[in-house]
This record gives C-alpha cells, structure tokens and sequence, in this order.
C-alpha cells in the first residue's frame, strides 16, 4: 500500500527527487529529475554527465562538498544551473548525506526558475520601483490611490516625430531604445520611478511609490545631468550615422495623486492630477537643452538654483500667470556642461528672405507670413528674425526658406527682431545660412 | 594560501598545496600554476597537507588536467586522504583526475 502511494507520490510531483551513489551514479530519479537533467532522453547515468564543471554551476557543486563534510545534516541553497547545452535554470536545491560510509546524496530540488523570468519580465515593463513596491508593500498590489508630494519631470526629444519620416522604423526604435537605456540609468541614480514612455518622452515621478523628502532637487539634478547625457547619446548617434537629437525637459513639485489605476485585471502605477498637467506644460515651454522648473519646484530647493532666464506663462484655464525659470544647475551640485548666458550672435552674409507659418500645437496655421532671417548665433541654435507680423514669446513657428523646412520656438522680442531658437532644423541647414545669395 | 611548495625538474613539475582550498586559495593556486606551466608535460599534486577543497579548487584542478591532456602530458594526485577522496567520489572527480591515495 504504502509503496503504491509512494511511486503515486514521486511519479507526479513537480520536484525533482534523486538519489545518487559513488561517482554520481543515478540510483534513483523521479520523472521530475529525469525530466530535469535530461537523465531519461540521453542515457545518462551518472549525475555529472548533466552537470559540467563550470564557475556557474560552483553553488550547486559545493552542495555536495557541503553534504560530503557534514554528514547527515541538510544543506540547502538557491542556486544557478547551467546545463551541458547551455540552458540556465534557478533552482532551490536541498542536499544531505545521510550515511558516513557510503557516498549516497539525497537531493531535492524545486525549480524556480519560471518564477525568476516573471518577476525579471515584471520588473522590466515596470520598473524595478514600481515591482518592489506591487510586491512588498502591504496592499501594494490593491486598486487605489493617495496623495502624495512629489516632483514630476517630462522630457521630450526634439524634432523625432519630425526624423521619424526621414528614418526607416527599426533604425528609429534602435537609436529610441539607445537614448531610454542611457536616461534610465541616469533616473536610476536619483531614485526617480518611470511611470510611462510617451512615445518620444519620460514621465518620471520623484516621491512615490517610496516617499522622498528631497525630490525636487533629485529631479532638477537628475534633469541637468539628463542633459549632459545627450553629449553620450548623439556621440552614439554620430557613430551610427543618426541626427543630432535635443532633449527639452520641464519640472513641476506639488501634490498628485498616485496609485494603481485601473481594474482588477489590469492595473498601471500612474499618477495624475494638476502638478502632472504642469510639468507637461513646462515641458513644451522648454527649448532643445533647457531644463524648465516652476516656482514652486525653485521654492522646494534648499540650495541656490543657477537661473539662466525668469519667465512666465498662463496654466490653461487659469487666472494668474505661473513664474518659471530655465535653470542652468544647482550651487554645489550638477550644472549643465556648456552652459552660458551670452549667445554669441554673428551676422548672414547675406539676409535670407523666408515665409513662416504659425503653429498651434501641431496644427500649422496656412497662412503665410513674410520674415527675413538677419543674423545666427555661433551654435546656429538661434536666429534673428524680421518680421512685420507681431509675434509673441513662445510662439511654435514652421520656416520655410527655399524649400527646406525648419521649426522653431520665438524666445524673445529685441531691438533688432526676434529671437527664435530651432526646435527641428533641416539637413544642409548651415549651408543654407552660409549660401551667399538668397533668390527666392 | 601561503607557502604553496612549487617544484620544477625538466618538464616535471610537483606542486604541493597546504591547507584549505578555498575560492581565494584556489584562485592563487591558478595564477601560480598558469605561470609554471611552461614546458610542463607532467604535473604530481602532492595532496598530503591539503585539509579542504572548494568547488572552485576543483576547477583549477580540472583545468590543469585538460592542459596535460592536451598536450599529451599526465596529472596525478598523491597522499590524498579518504575525506578528499570521498568528495572526488561525491563530485565524480574519480572518474576525471587520477589519483593514488595516501
């Protein structure tokens, strides 16, 4: 009776059972550990013909060094296992040598190694923060939300959606993934928690799943450094024959709502509310390799925060204007490599006559407007513009100078005309500008 | 470990390990050995002082076989007692070095 329940018992457990003898000899293996170490398929009878000698076996090999030494004691380990063609497992093996004469070795072992995959998978189509906190917070893994203060940081590249044609796909999600892993480390290191990749952007929360007392300042140094980044990215991008590509970033502090949004079935960590919408909006108001941070982000930081411009802006629906400032780094912290107030403007040789349009959002507004393009600064990040049409700051602008097509973002009023910074430039831009005659 | 006794006649070479054998020992052992291996065709592990063996000693042990095979050379333990012995058997190691108990 017993031994029938027995073989019930060790033919259909998902365990592996085995005992070995001298040499390794398989004396007995169940289906599991047949099934395991490929014991029944390959003939193999000895327990070391499964298992080479290499560094990543060395956990499971001194299992039985462990077992030989100290007999009739149980040793157990989570251990890695490599088999002879190279297929990894993670497999909790328990080990005991229960006889002082004989070299027998009863081992058990549970395979953990579907187990490992999900949670690696888990963690990586969330994030590492997001997964701990599902995991091991108490209700972490409910439905619901709360408030919480944090600092929310938007990044968006500049002049993608633009490349995106130019590009084939696989190239644009070779040099997108290139450009997260770079910042996602970057985010790694100020603890900050990726709640989403919008297409082209990051949508980064300081403050939550785990509270962080010092998050605007994580979030405004984690920006800065972000920026120095792109140094990496475009180097990497050159090398393979990629565009340039800028990164325009905005922060906004306050409280949001944070949690797990959605239904029992299929839920997101996300957060919500006002200050998210803020930080999106400062995010649009910034210039390729700005860094803008609102008021109350600047309030939230102990130390002096380097301001290269003040600014203002009306929130959507809202009656006062918000201040905002464009931020170069903070004293005693990170500071955006190259960063410098004076542009250093150089007149056309010759002034380009062009037409612009304006643009509202995405939406380009068809009629035409007459401008004249009078001077460029050294890194040809900013034009003067002439024009008769009265622009605002801010304003999203299409050029169009013979053909080619530029966006780009009016900074300022001067005396002697507009000030607007490129958003997107064209191939052959600098030829263009350099190019002695302007027949239209 | 300290004081590995090295010893090289001709193209023998005799190396005498003492004490534990454990990850740190035998990763010195390994650079040790890499640096006497020259000309070597035969190698004589004197096991009599050695008390442990790691899994990784093992490795170094088995390396230093495969060269000797590869070169048409030979490896042999000597003085190695039963507990040594015993774990070679547990591992299956009897049936990959040669060994003459002590």
């Amino acid at each position: 009776m017993l031994s029938d329940h027995m073989q019930y018992i060790l033919a259909n457990m998902e365990d592996a059972v085995l005992l070995t003898g001298s040499g390794g000899k398989v004396l007995f293996a169940n289906p599991a550990a047949e099934k395991l170490f490929g014991l029944d398929v390959r003939g193999r009878d000895r327990l070391w013909d499964a298992i080479p000698y290499v560094e990543e076996n060395d956990a499971f090999i001194q299992l039985f060094i462990d077992g030989g030494t100290e007999r009739k004691k149980s040793f157990h380990s989570l251990v890695d296992y490599v088999n002879l063609e190279g297929k990894r497992f993670k497999l909790h093996v328990t080990l005991t040598c229960q006889s002082e004469d004989d070299n027998f070795a009863l081992i058990v072992i549970h395979d953990l190694t579907s187990l490992f995959k999900v949670h690696s998978a888990f963690e990586r189509y969330t994030s590492p923060e997001i997964a701990d906190y599902v995991l091991t917070a108490p209700g972490g893994e409910k439905q619901g939300g709360r408030e919480a203060d944090v600092s929310v940081l938007m990044s968006d590249l500049r002049g993608f959606t633009a490349m995106s044609t130019r590009i084939s796909s696989e190239n644009l999600i070779t040099m997108l993934n290139h450009y997260f892993e770079i910042m996602a480390a970057v985010i790694k290191k100020y603890q900050g928690t990726i709640i989403e990749f919008l297409g082209d952007g990051l949508f980064v929360v300081f403050g939550a799943p785990q509270s962080m007392p010092e998050h605007a300042e994580a979030a405004v140094s984690c920006a800065i450094e972000m920026q120095n980044a792109m140094t990496e990215v475009n180097a990497w991008n050159r090398e393979n024959g990629y565009p340039d590509l800028e990164m325009g970033i905005g922060i906004n502090s306050g409280p949001a709502v944070v949690g797990n949004i959605g239904s029992e079935h299929k839920m997101k960590y996300g957060c919500m509310g006002e200050t998210v919408n803020l930080a999106g909006r400062l995010e649009s108001l910034s210039l390729g390799g700005e860094v803008c941070i609102a008021d109350r982000t600047r309030k939230k930081i102990p130390g002096e925060v380097k301001i290269l411009k003040e600014s203002r802006f009306m929130p959507k629906g809202g009656k006062e204007e918000m201040k905002y400032y464009v931020v170069a780094g903070i004293d005693g912290g990170m500071t955006l490599a190259g960063a410098s107030e004076k542009k250093r403007w150089r007149t056309l040789p010759k002034e380009k006559e062009l037409v612009f349009f304006l643009l509202d959002g995405k939406t380009v507004d068809p009629e035409p407007h007459a401008g004249t393009l009078t001077g460029v600064t050294e890194d040809e990040k900013f034009c003067l513009l002439s024009a008769e049409y009265p622009l605002q700051p801010l304003q999203n602008l299409m050029l169009r100078i013979r053909g080619p097509e530029a966006y780009a973002k009016v900074t300022e009023r001067g005396p002697d005309g507009y000030i607007i910074g490129f958003t997107m430039k064209p191939e052959g831009f600098s030829d263009l500008l350099a190019a002695g005659d302007s027949n239209d | 470990m300290p004081d590995t006794v090295f010893e090289k006649k001709g193209s023998l070479l005799t190396v005498k390990p003492k004490g534990r054998l454990d990850s740190a020992a035998s990763a010195l052992l390994d650079e040790e050995l890499a640096r006497q291996m020259d000309g070597v065709t035969e190698i004589i592990m004197d096991f009599e002082q050695v008390e442990y063996i790691a899994s990784s000693g093992l490795r170094v042990l088995l390396a230093a076989e495969q060269k000797m095979e590869k070169c048409g050379g030979k490896m042999k333990l000597i003085h190695v007692n039963e507990y040594i012995v015993a774990i070679f058997d547990l591992v299956g190691f009897m049936d990959v070095i040669t060994v003459e108990r002590g």
